[in-house]
């Protein structure tokens, strides 16, 4: 992991520690070389690079590990959180508070004493897919879905036009979502860094997601139209539902539909900014010339 | 189809000769050969962009009071006069040494580019539709700035004028064959301007040249240029802000850029084509905003933490290539569409000379200065940023205030 990739895994443990009340100044980061801790701030990031606490040596306060190496040969005072990189910990270790490993490699020997340890196991048989997939595909079923239903009782003429923006312009949809989408996440991202905006690129990516899902109701809306659906809540929900199944089936396809997929779903984002989030009915300018 | 291609290439072509042979190989060459310092080569750089306005406006009201924008062969035979000059300057340009000959060829230079400028503007009206000028528009930037990050890597005034020679000699041969009026092709194509040669901004009235449509624009335009150039000069000095992107040895990070540079021409040419221009502008100096924005933020986290420093992430280099791409695409098709034939010529010297060159130039001029002065590169970004938020947010208020307004007086109509 490099230093830059570090900083998402940064931003969290800022989160963190805000959440918890710790001044942030109080933070000591590690990035490189190779450093003996006696003693610490509050609080120690160890960000990459390798540190030691000396079997003769106890530091005082909280440590997260989010790359690099880690060793206790002697008393942390406190908790531990590692996030990433490796941690070890040999016979003459101790953690007085929690050890909490989210990810990485992490080594407690025998006869090291730890407060308690927790350790979030990811089951290998459900991160290959089955069960999980299917629960993600059914979530995405009911949420387009129960989305679908919603706007289609409340406002089927935003509907109608957003999915009539995809269908009749592609291109300016297509390009549009894709630019925008684009623009928009490294926006968000840029504001994370800034750790004050973090709390803002939240709420900026939850309406970035909402917006995608918008414009997929919208699609399904208009492609279920041939089916004669009287009632608009009925048709965009099963429109949304549609959808839903259609990008998993696509994504299955070998090299073009994970692209065709993705291609989808921008084109909704794109015909949603394009008409105003279905506001208004998009109209290109027209522009006189040769017959 | 052969109208668009004959476009294309001479625009690109004219292009990549700005950007790379102009605006790089100019600074070499008064630097490393001719002994000038940056301050000084700045100066030389801001009076050619000085000369070449007067020359391109000069230019641009003698075609329109001979109504040369719509006469196809005449305008040919110039752009044959004006490249044969520019082979001469590039053949030549490596062997300059002295400071008066340095002089010499800029101002040769700048006569040659104000020419040129509404000259080869002028084509539109007889080659493009006004439809696909956005699209057209599109293809030319992308052809120049994909040659332009791809070749020459080596930033020095004798492979600039060896690559431009090689591309240039050939297209002179054609082009002379084109304003021989030997040619049936130009016969063909010389009388489309009747059909298609009001620009789609000049419709149901055309856009004068004192209007508020047409003031507003050049502004809006000047800031653009001024910004990018002013924020790149000084990126561009930046071992480490380059390294990884215009200054890389790997071939695949120019490629990269070249790649990002098509896409940005490409959104360019939809937007431009299905969009109001408010939109355009907005994007352009919402992305210049942002790319700016991505660069201080490294720059200040590398500040805080100290091992984080290094090269920058692809994405600020990539935003910036879509920025340019996005206003330079708009560039190559605004002009024509505030125009008609009979004012194609002074319109787009106006247009393109102020905007483009005497801002270009004068904020390299600028950069140079603050570079001299030893103003900070955070401090720099600072200010380019800050031009660039200031624009934003001006246009997102006139965009709200004219939006008022439409509405107030709809409903007093009401």
């Amino acid at each position: 992991m490099t230093p830059t990739e570090s900083i998402p895994l940064l931003i969290v443990v800022v989160l963190l520690l805000s959440a918890s009340g710790v001044d942030p100044d109080a933070m000591t980061i590690h990035y490189a070389g190779d450093r003996d801790v006696a003693t610490m701030e509050d609080v120690l990031i160890v960000a990459g690079g390798s540190v030691s606490v000396p079997a003769d040596a106890a530091i005082d306060g909280q440590v997260y590990v989010i790359d690099g190496q880690f060793e206790v040969a002697g008393t942390v005072d406190g908790s531990l959180t590692q996030l990433a990189g490796s941690v070890a910990v040999p016979a003459s270790g101790t953690i007085t508070g929690e050890f909490q490993t989210i990810a990485g490699r992490s080594d407690v020997a025998a006869g090291a004493t730890v407060g308690s340890r927790q350790v979030l196991e990811v089951d290998p048989r459900e991160a290959e897919g089955g069960g999980a997939e299917w629960l993600l595909l059914l979530l995405q079923i009911l949420g387009l879905g129960l989305l679908g239903y919603l706007l289609g009782r409340r406002q089927p003429a935003l509907l109608e036009n957003v999915g009539r923006a995809v269908t009749d312009h592609p291109g300016v949809s297509s390009v549009t979502g894709g630019f925008a989408g684009t623009v928009l996440l490294v926006l968000i991202i840029a504001m994370a860094f800034t750790i004050v905006l973090i709390p803002v690129s939240v709420i900026g990516l939850g309406v970035l997601v909402l917006t995608v899902a918008y414009g997929q109701v919208a699609i399904g809306y208009r492609l279920v139209q041939p089916l004669g659906i009287r009632q608009a809540r009925w048709r965009a929900a099963l429109g949304g539902a549609l959808v839903a199944v259609l990008l998993e089936v696509l994504g299955t396809v070998p090299l073009v539909g994970g692209l065709a997929a993705g291609v989808v779903a921008l084109a909704g984002l794109g015909a949603v900014l394009i008409t105003y989030y279905g506001l208004r009915r998009f109209v290109p300018p027209t522009i006189p010339g040769p017959a | 189809m052969v109208g668009y291609g004959l476009y294309v290439a001479f625009m690109a072509a004219g292009y990549y000769y700005n950007v790379t042979f102009v605006q790089l190989g100019l600074l070499d060459l008064g630097t490393r050969h001719v002994g000038l310092s940056r301050t000084g080569v700045s100066w030389w750089m801001a009076g050619l962009a000085l000369l070449t306005v007067v020359v391109a406006i000069a230019t641009g009201v003698a075609v329109d009071r001979r109504g040369l924008g719509r006469d196809l062969h005449a305008k040919l035979r110039l752009l044959f006069g004006v490249v044969f000059v520019q082979v001469l300057l590039v053949a030549i340009a490596p062997h300059i040494r002295s400071v008066a000959g340095f002089g010499t060829w800029i101002v040769v230079a700048a006569i040659a580019l104000g020419v040129g400028v509404p000259v080869s503007f002028g084509l539109t009206v007889d080659l493009v539709p006004a439809p696909d000028r956005g699209y057209v528009a599109a293809a030319i930037t992308a052809a120049a700035y994909f040659l332009a990050n791809v070749y020459p890597l080596d930033w020095r005034i004798e492979t600039f004028s060896a690559a431009m020679l090689a591309a240039m000699v050939p297209g002179l041969v054609v082009l002379g064959w084109l304003a021989s009026g030997r040619s049936g092709l130009v016969d063909a194509l010389a009388d489309q301007h009747e059909r298609f040669g009001v620009g789609r901004f000049c419709h149901p009235e055309p856009v004068g040249l004192r209007s508020r449509t047409f003031a507003s624009l050049l502004v809006l335009t000047f800031a653009v240029f001024f910004v990018d150039s002013l924020g790149f000069l000084r990126i561009v000095e930046e071992p480490i802000l380059v390294v990884s992107s215009w200054g890389s040895p790997a071939f695949g990070d120019h490629l990269l850029l070249a790649v990002v540079h098509v896409i940005g021409a490409v959104v360019a040419g939809v937007f431009y084509r299905n969009f109001r221009k408010r939109t355009i502008y907005l994007w352009v100096f919402g992305l210049f905003a942002l790319s700016h924005l991505l660069y201080t933020l490294d720059i200040q986290l590398g500040q805080l933490f100290p091992t984080l420093g290094g090269a920058p992430p692809v994405v600020n280099p990539a935003t910036y290539a879509v920025a340019v791409s996005v206003y330079t695409t708009l560039n190559f098709a605004l002009w024509p569409d505030l125009s008609t034939p009979d004012t194609i010529g002074t319109h787009t010297a106006v247009g393109v000379g102020v905007s483009g060159w005497l801002a270009t130039f004068m904020s390299t001029a600028l950069a140079l200065r603050l570079q001299e002065a030893d103003v900070g590169l955070l401090s720099h970004l600072n200010l380019v940023n800050a031009m660039a938020l200031l624009v934003f947010v001006g246009l997102l208020v006139a965009w709200y205030v004219g939006n008022a307004r439409h509405h107030g007086a709809g409903g007093e109509a009401a």
